[in-house]
């Protein structure tokens, strides 16, 4: 309740009682973080690993040791933590991120779903590619797109809704089917996509006020001040006084979304880029995706990313360090080309492919986004967020797949959605074996949601044909599951017991442990 | 002991208390070793403090507060086992002595009420704790917005919109500890957007202004006058606050009306209802505006009881006639307020009412998936068979209680039901269903009915399940959540090898030595009498075993409904059959403690606490009845809301 407090208490302040000030405000009146009520546009974009490097390779979970809500949760502040968070992870823009509080990790983070065609439910939360079928939700990123209040009524033509860079793992729900949507192939086209006609200069034009929205303002201000007057006036308990303010701070927040439809926030003016020429290299096709996407949420011209970094498709030329001729997932995780590695080696491997993208990533995307935004008091990357997702990558055994525990990595707050600077760990039983029935974490789709609810979305919004949530949260099976492993079918079902004995809250909620 | 003497040892024990505290470093500290032993209490009252204090220092943190505990009414001979096969309690295990043990047995049974008298709950001083406002639930919400415009004109809410955001109302959450309805940002989205909607649309319709209460049509006019806004705030203001405005929240909505800032009437009125249909007190109950009865309380108002047992009996705000009671100030006489009862209790909303409590208390109206094998099923259909299981379940209900006035004895003894379906009536084996009609002998009580026997999908029924009902449901006997490595199904008989279910569970979870047994020692005893009843609900004396794939054996052997349980008295107790337990059931004092609590928790949408337990009393003795006659529930819920704390408000 604390963050939320914060806001009534601020514009008790700004209100003076319940009438709204005239006068205009000196900045010096205004409390410190009176910054805030400016309202930014909200990014998200994801870069999910088809594979991943093991836990052994980030963080240690067991640092986090300070006690963080009320499922046995503990936490590490990150910028008290001396070294690098992974060795895929050196770059000197993550130091400095650290530093700045600006990165947020969460870990025993499970996938509902074993195995479910190992990276595919990154943004759908549900089965994917790797099966014989398509998932049986949307992804989030399509659920952005369609969303009006992610993109308002009257946004311009040359908005790309969701730009999907090096192929997708995107799905929309077209009538009862899911179908994949594409991605980009071709950075070029991505270019011409984005930019042709674009009028430059000041990114999304501003809509014209409109007679209702103003109405509607006026009345939740109006029911605000009633709420206000309950709170301070009536023979209740302070347990009711606290839910009150509670309902306050919900109205201030739906108040605020409509004033800025009202009144969009400034979006400062951008340098549309020069038209990249592409010489076929896999290094210079992913810089020039991440740049492309960086201008564009500079201009304005989208709100959503995602790009794909799929370890088959990486033969041993593409990145440096790699073993020369040899495909990365085939030959070297699964050890199918004639070469065996060694567990360790392959891992090492896969920290080089890893540390490669995350390089770029922090080059061309993370660090260009972490420079002030004007008029809102904080940069790109705060106002934003820019996910990494992934596996957890092999233990124990060559081409192992695990789907939970991840290692998700989120940089930016959305603008203090976040709290930032801190990794959860949640409490799970540790085990080296696949398939180990003992190992449960907190359900992915928590993870889902809280991306969704970041970018200003509710339950009402997102949840799949009556069912709250997000995601797959039953045993749904694909047709071809009878050919996996009866293990791999008890660890599904019990998982999802588990889940519903000890986490059923968790279904519908985001995380509140890194939420503010 | 005399009660003096009693007290005055207490107050030794409470000035020695301090010292023994800060010796507590120095030595080893036991309650019952420092003083109590010493001092030769052997009173009642004296021993059973002691056992409260033993049971705070070693129980608690398990079984919660003293006054709320989860194991309430155990017996010496049910701790005992307990310290001895309870693996988690290995840790006091052997910090209880044999004499401490008899000392908690001896407080958790003392509810202050002579020996030999019936089970209550702890009351202390006649407490009343405070009271909590109430969001209207989802369901309320939509009742009271329908009536409220409807007030206007039926067909407003037939607005396709106002339909639209209705369907996609948020669900109601609750947070695991509290049935507090919480507030989350959609619904706040949604009431905003249902109220905008209507209000809008009202606005916009000559028809709906010409019939606005109060008004005689005058919002219709170029020019409204201030008395027009006046009556327009009164009384539309009066049926969405269920309650007189008062002279500021008149200011406040007449000023809505006159802001400024709006220039056409459209956007005034829009204003007006719109914020008036957000307003706290119209998605609250907040019962505040009653005369002081102490300290902290209110005694409320008419219309707040009015509006407090309307949603109650029926869900959604008072209708006219009520409305009028509370208008004249009649409801407040026993006469006028009994009679409003009974009137409210005829209407569908009463009917919902009671089929919600119990749906929400036996969770009847939920199912696994019906994943037999169609040789299993023989021929009977599972197309609509949950529905029509819930159905039956309703029907009996709503007929029993609000027709006949059964009591929960009568509703643990009925042969009555109501059967329209054919599935349903292929497993009771009867003919021609057409709604009412007398089960066979065999299936006599609510347990006995499908909807009940059906808790775990496939071939195998599941005492465990349903065993686990009665224990924690119907008996208010919590056991916990099972261990996260606990399997999840019974281990498959090898080929060749044919048990009866109830031997592979006994076998499996009953094994002494094992965690298992803690639990399940508790819990399968109470399922094993519905062995009689395969897991559709089909009566047999043979259980066909399945082999692993589902497929008839060709082996049945006889099931045992016979048992054994610690769950219902201080001593053990035998049971033959479903029948014998639903019997046994009916007229005990921990079973309808436990309803009475459930029904106590549904009328607060919250969990009891020790300042409950007076009211609850209040209600216990009614569902009790008399030596020669159980209350019936429909007493139960009418006492609830004559009883004159129902209308005390506690901040």
């Amino acid at each position: 309740m604390g963050a939320g407090f914060n806001r009534v208490t601020r514009r008790q302040f700004l209100r003076g009682g319940g009438a709204v000030l005239a006068l205009p405000l000196l900045p010096s009146l205004l409390p410190s973080d009176a910054f805030a009520q400016a309202v930014a546009p909200k990014r998200i974009f994801f870069a999910t690993f088809d594979h991943n490097v093991p836990n052994s390779k980030w963080l240690d979970a067991a640092l986090a040791v300070q006690p963080v809500g009320s499922d046995g949760a503990r936490q590490l502040i990150l910028s008290s933590h001396q070294g690098a968070i992974s060795p895929t992870m050196t770059h000197a823009t993550y130091e400095s991120l650290k530093q700045a509080g600006k990165i947020t990790m969460a870990r025993g983070i499970d996938n509902m779903i074993m195995p479910a065609g190992h990276g595919s439910f990154f943004l759908t939360g549900a089965l994917g590619v790797g099966t014989s079928t398509s998932p049986l939700f949307p992804s989030v990123d399509t659920i952005m797109e369609a969303s009006t209040k992610v993109y308002p009524a009257g946004t311009p033509s040359y908005v790309k809704r969701v730009i999907r860079c090096n192929g997708s793992q995107s799905f929309q729900k077209t009538g009862s089917n899911v179908v994949r949507v594409p991605g980009y192939e071709n950075p070029i086209q991505l270019y011409n996509d984005l930019f042709t006609n674009f009028p430059g200069g000041g990114g999304a034009p501003p809509q014209p006020p409109s007679g209702d929205l103003v109405l509607q303002a006026s009345i939740l201000n109006k029911v605000f001040s009633a709420y206000q007057s309950v709170r301070g006036s009536r023979r209740i308990s302070s347990t009711d006084r606290l839910r009150l303010e509670e309902h306050m701070t919900m109205i201030n927040e739906v108040e605020q979304s409509i004033r800025e439809l009202i009144e969009p926030p400034p979006v400062a003016a951008c340098t549309v880029p020069v038209r990249p020429t592409f010489d076929s290299s896999y290094r210079q096709k992913i810089e020039i995706y991440l740049k492309l996407v960086t201008a564009a949420f500079k201009c304005g011209i989208s709100k959503v990313g995602t790009i794909g970094f799929d370890s088959h498709g990486i033969q041993g030329g593409d990145i440096p360090g790699l073993p020369a001729g040899i495909n990365l997932h085939n030959g070297v995780y699964h050890s199918l080309e004639g070469t065996t590695f060694t567990v360790e080696q392959a891992n090492n491997h896969y920290v080089t492919w890893k540390k490669f993208h995350m390089d770029l990533l922090a080059q061309h995307l993370i660090g260009p986004l972490n420079v002030e935004e004007p008029g809102t008091g904080r940069t790109y990357l705060d106002n934003s967020m820019v996910v990494m997702l992934s596996e957890s990558g092999m233990a124990t055994e060559p081409g192992l797949h695990l789907n939970y525990d991840y290692q998700p990595v989120i940089f930016g707050t959305m603008g203090g959605f976040l709290r930032g600077d801190r990794m959860v760990a949640f409490e799970r039983r540790v085990s080296t074996t696949q398939y180990d029935n003992t190992r449960y974490g907190i359900p992915y789709n928590q993870m889902l949601i809280t991306f969704l609810q970041a970018m200003g979305l509710n339950n009402t919004d997102y949840r799949q044909d009556g069912v709250d949530g997000f995601g797959s949260y039953a045993p749904i099976l694909p047709p071809n599951y009878a050919s996996y492993q009866l293990s791999e079918y008890n660890d599904t079902l019990r998982r999802v017991a588990i889940y519903r004995n000890y986490y059923g809250h968790r279904f519908t909620n985001p995380i509140s442990e890194i939420v503010a | 002991m005399h009660k003096s003497a009693a007290i005055k040892k207490l107050i030794m024990i409470l000035a020695l208390a301090p010292l023994a505290l800060i010796y507590n470093n120095c030595m080893p500290f036991r309650f019952q070793g420092f003083s109590v032993a010493q001092m030769d209490l052997e009173s009642t009252e004296l021993s059973s403090l002691q056992g409260k204090t033993l049971y705070t220092q070693h129980c608690s943190s398990c079984h919660g507060g003293f006054e709320q505990s989860t194991i309430r009414g155990k017996s010496l001979n049910q701790i005992q086992w307990a310290l001895n096969n309870v693996s988690a309690m290995g840790n006091v295990r052997f910090a209880i002595s044999d004499s401490d043990s008899e000392a908690i047995a001896l407080a958790l049974n003392d509810n202050g009420a002579p020996p030999g008298s019936r089970y209550q709950y702890a009351c202390v001083n006649d407490s009343f704790g405070k009271t909590e406002m109430q969001r209207l639930s989802g369901r309320e919400y939509k009742n009271t917005l329908r009536d409220l415009l409807a007030r206007i004109d039926g067909g407003i809410i037939s607005d396709s919109t106002i339909q639209s955001l209705l369907t996609s109302l948020p669900m109601d959450v609750q947070n695991g500890k509290e049935m507090t309805l919480l507030i989350q940002r959609p619904h706040v989205e949604s009431y905003f957007r249902i109220a905008y909607r209507a209000a809008t649309v009202i606005a916009s319709n000559s028809n709906y202004l010409q019939q606005m209460p109060g008004t005689n049509g005058c919002l219709n006019a170029a020019n409204i006058t201030s008395s027009c806004v006046n009556q327009f705030v009164r009384d539309f203001g009066l049926l969405a606050f269920r309650r007189p405005l008062s002279s500021s929240e008149m200011t406040r909505y007449q000023g809505h009306f006159n802001d400024s800032t709006l220039s056409s009437n459209r956007d005034k009125i829009v204003q007006t209802l719109a914020s008036l249909m957000m307003a706290p007190d119209f998605n609250y109950r907040i019962p505040d505006q009653g005369t002081s009865a102490g300290s902290n309380l209110l005694r409320m108002t008419d219309y707040e009881l009015a509006s407090k047992m309307s949603y109650l009996l029926t869900g959604t705000m008072p209708d006219a006639a009520l409305f009028a009671r509370a208008a004249d100030g009649t409801l407040g006489t026993n006469a006028v307020l009994d009679s409003e009862i009974q009137r409210l209790l005829g209407t569908t909303g009463a009917r919902d009412m009671v089929l919600r409590f119990f749906r929400e208390w036996m969770h009847y109206d939920r199912f696994d998936s019906f994943g037999y094998t169609a040789e299993f099923l023989n021929g009977i259909s599972t197309t609509n068979l949950a529905a029509n299981m819930t159905r039956e379940v309703d029907e009996m209900l709503n007929h029993l209680i609000l027709n006949q006035d059964a009591s929960f004895q009568d509703l643990m003894t009925t042969r009555q039901s109501f059967v329209y379906a054919g599935n349903l009536s292929q497993i009771y084996g009867i003919a021609n269903p057409n709604g009412g009609v007398t089960l066979p002998a065999d299936r006599q009580g609510l347990f006995s009915r499908a909807a009940f026997l059906t808790k775990r999908s496939g071939n195998l029924t599941s005492p465990i399940k349903r065993g686990l009902f009665i224990l924690e449901d119907v008996l208010c006997q919590g056991v916990g959540a099972p261990p996260p490595d606990a399997p999840g199904n019974l281990t498959p008989l090898p080929p060749g090898q044919y048990l009866t279910t109830r031997a592979r569970v006994e076998h499996m979870t009953q094994t002494p030595g094992t965690s298992c047994l803690a639990c399940h020692g508790r819990m399968n005893p109470l399922g094993f009498p519905f062995e009689g009843f395969d897991s559709l609900g089909r009566v047999r004396a043979l259980e066909p075993i399945f082999n692993q794939n589902g497929t008839y054996s060709g082996t049945s052997l006889p099931v045992t409904t016979a048992t054994e349980t610690n769950e219902l008295l201080a001593n053990p107790v035998q049971i033959e059959d479903a029948i014998g337990l639903q019997e046994h059931l009916g007229n005990n004092d921990r079973a309808l403690a436990c309803m009475t609590k459930k029904w106590f928790e549904y009328t607060q949408r919250r969990l009891a606490a020790n300042d409950d337990n007076c009211q609850m009393n209040d209600i216990l003795s009614t569902v009790y009845g008399t030596p020669d006659q159980q209350g019936s529930l429909k007493d139960m819920i009418k006492q609830t809301i004559l009883a004159p704390k129902f209308r005390l408000w506690r901040f």
